[in-house]
């Protein structure tokens, strides 16, 4: 039976790498509790490439499951 | 200004300038600060795997409110619990892994690369031990070469150095010394490129295995060849030989069998009695199989087949071993020759002390008939011509005469030599058999004709046999006669003709308007036994005989009939030519 998570969005289009990841990892640690009990899913919205790269790699490394979408003009990255 | 302001303006500037020191030393140590702070955001940054910030992306201000740091050090600490709970699933699994690998029955040992020895079992040193490829000490970071490669190392026989270049699992048997034989299955564990990092080295014993399989293929081997040469024997007898189980089902017959059962060809499984008895079931009604299965002892009867064929059948029990009969061996004889011969045999010695008594008979008989032929002369001879005694004397001088032919007959009928072949006149076969059997015929107001051919030539035959042949002809045209008419009649007649054949023999016919024979007796008419007369009446060998007799003469004997209307007996023999013996 599959839980319906909450999703929260949080747009960091226009930042670029180091400022966008550590908008997303604050983000993460901010609902670290509702991500660990699965009740939770956030999606991030950037635009920048190596975002896609750097942000994935450091919540795998937290413990999250994480999906990269790509978008019109931005990319999806959507924690769970 | 007086001195006392000089001064404290003095100090003042004095403070400022010390002031400003104080600020400039200040800005100097926040701008430090800051660099640093960024510096060290930068190195967790780069830990991160990230870019450096740019101090234009983010001013100070921005900087702090943001706090980098904290955020940086949240993330470890969640990354670091993270790893910690990996790390006791790993150690969990690791666990249960070393318990799998010890208690498996297989021996596992994992090497890398360079054959060296990352990981084993407790069982991978026992059976490789007694393999003959052993190792001492710890043997974790040694070379395995020798212990997992014959000497003659090939891509063949080294399953490690298969497994290495195929990157793909392998199987093979090894054998590091004779008699002990191992299964192996080499499992490579890859890198994310692709490349072979581990081999995995599965080995099973499976020598004992292998032994049972060989005992097992050897003896199935002796057993085919047993069951080739069962068969080889169940074929060679002639006689129809059937294994059946309880059910009466046949599980194997010999060739001798299918033939007995040819023209109706029988689906598998099916029952002995339905195969071989259609409509007539002496298995059932005697119950001999059922029998031999309860008693465990053989049983036996005689059978009389649907086609009259006398046949002996055997039921021999087959015991499966627990005490218990699980199958029954049926073997059927025709006997039926055998028998016939048996009755033939007793009906030739009844007939040879028949033939010796009736010759006594005759002889004795021959003595007195002399005397009163000779008393019957005299009488004739004393008498006057027309004397009423001149013609009684006359005639028992006539049927004195007539006596002396029959007695004449009858010894030349019992005379033994019966297998030669002489030429004879078909008239003398035809008077010799009337001269027994005429009296019967005209006492029972039968009629018969003799139609020979002018000009024919001998037959060539043994007499005795061919008289026996047409007194046995003629018997059954007098029964046939007499069954239609009780007593005189137009058609109560018989013709015995001969003429030549369109191929050289001769062609004797006996003709009777008798009752006539079904097409259905018919078929029959030379089964031996077979009769239509009452018990007592006839044996039911005289045809079968008769018809041997002519083909032992190399003649044919055939029968033409219509029921209610005649029968006519045709035989050809071959013809005497002047010279032949």
């Amino acid at each position: 039976m599959s839980v319906t998570r909450e999703t929260i969005c949080i747009d960091i289009r226009g930042q670029i790498c180091p400022a966008a990841l550590l908008m997303a990892l604050k983000a993460t640690n901010e609902h670290k509790i509702s991500l660990e009990q699965g009740r939770l899913c956030l999606e991030i919205l950037t635009d920048n490439r190596d975002a896609t790269v750097t942000i994935p790699e450091a919540v795998r490394n937290m413990g999250y499951n994480v999906d990269v979408q790509k978008a019109a003009r931005h990319y999806r990255i959507v924690i769970f | 200004m007086t001195i006392s302001g000089e001064k404290n303006i003095a100090d003042l500037q004095s403070r400022v300038h010390e002031l400003e020191n104080q600020l400039n030393s200040l800005k100097k140590s926040h701008e430090d600060a800051i660099g640093y702070i960024r510096d060290k955001i930068n190195q967790l940054l780069h830990v991160m795997g990230t870019l450096p910030l740019k101090p234009e992306e983010l001013d100070d201000k921005t900087l702090i409110q943001l706090d980098p740091i904290g955020i940086i050090a949240e993330s470890f600490a969640q990354i670091l619990r993270h790893h910690r709970k990996t790390n006791e699933e790993l150690a969990l699994a690791r666990d249960e892994l070393a318990a799998i690998l010890d208690s498996t029955g297989a021996g596992i040992l994992v090497v890398d690369r360079e054959r060296r020895l990352q990981a084993f079992n407790p069982r991978a040193r026992d059976l490789l031990c007694h393999a003959g490829t052993c190792w001492e000490g710890d043997p974790i970071g040694q070379d395995f070469h020798a212990v997992i490669c014959p000497p003659q190392e090939t891509l063949e026989t080294c399953i490690f150095t298969k497994v290495l270049a195929t990157r793909q699992v392998a199987e093979q048997i090894d054998s590091f010394r004779k008699n002990n034989y191992l299964q192996v299955i080499g499992s490579p564990i890859l890198t994310e490129t692709g490349d072979v990092k581990l081999v995995v080295l599965a080995y099973i014993d499976v020598t004992e295995r292998l032994q049972t399989e060989e005992a097992l293929r050897e003896s199935e081997n002796r057993h085919k060849l047993l069951s080739a040469q069962l068969k080889a024997v169940f074929d060679g007898i002639k006689d129809p030989l059937f294994l059946i189980d309880k059910d009466k089902t046949i599980i194997l017959k010999n060739e001798a069998a299918d033939e007995m059962m040819s023209g109706s060809p029988q689906p598998e499984g099916i029952s002995i009695c339905d195969a071989m008895l259609p409509g007539d079931d002496p298995c059932q009604e005697s119950g001999i199989i059922d029998e031999c299965f309860r008693t465990k002892s053989p049983q036996g009867m005689r059978w009389i087949s649907p086609q009259d064929r006398s046949i002996d059948v055997q039921i021999f029990p087959v015991e499966s071993g627990f005490g218990t009969v699980s199958h029954a061996v049926v073997a059927m004889k025709d006997v039926t020759d055998q028998v016939l011969l048996q009755e033939e045999t007793l009906r030739a010695s009844q007939l040879a002390a028949l033939g010796e008594l009736a010759a006594g008979v005759a002889h004795e008989i021959n003595n007195p008939i002399n005397g009163i032929i000779n008393y019957a002369q005299i009488l004739v001879n004393i008498s006057a011509a027309d004397s009423r005694t001149a013609e009684v004397a006359d005639r028992i001088l006539h049927e004195g005469d007539r006596i002396a032919d029959i007695v004449t007959h009858l010894l030349n009928f019992a005379r033994p030599d019966k297998n030669k072949r002489v030429p004879v006149p078909i008239k003398e076969l035809f008077d010799n058999a009337l001269a027994l059997i005429g009296t019967m015929l005209t006492k029972d107001s039968i009629r018969y004709h003799v139609d020979i051919e002018p000009n024919l030539p001998p037959v060539l035959c043994n007499p005795q046999k061919t008289e026996q042949v047409l007194l046995n002809l003629l018997t059954n045209a007098r029964y046939a006669l007499n069954e239609k008419y009780v007593g005189p009649a137009d058609n109560k007649k018989i013709t015995m003709s001969a003429k030549r054949t369109d191929g050289g023999t001769l062609c004797i016919q006996v003709r009777d308007e008798g009752t006539g024979i079904s097409e259905l007796n018919l078929a029959r008419i030379f089964t031996p036994f077979f009769s239509t007369k009452p018990a007592g009446k006839g044996t039911g060998l005289g045809l079968s005989i008769s018809k041997r007799i002519i083909e032992e003469l190399d003649g044919t004997l055939k029968i033409d009939s219509k029921q209610g209307d005649y029968t006519c007996v045709t035989i050809e023999l071959p013809a005497y030519r002047a010279g032949q013996r």
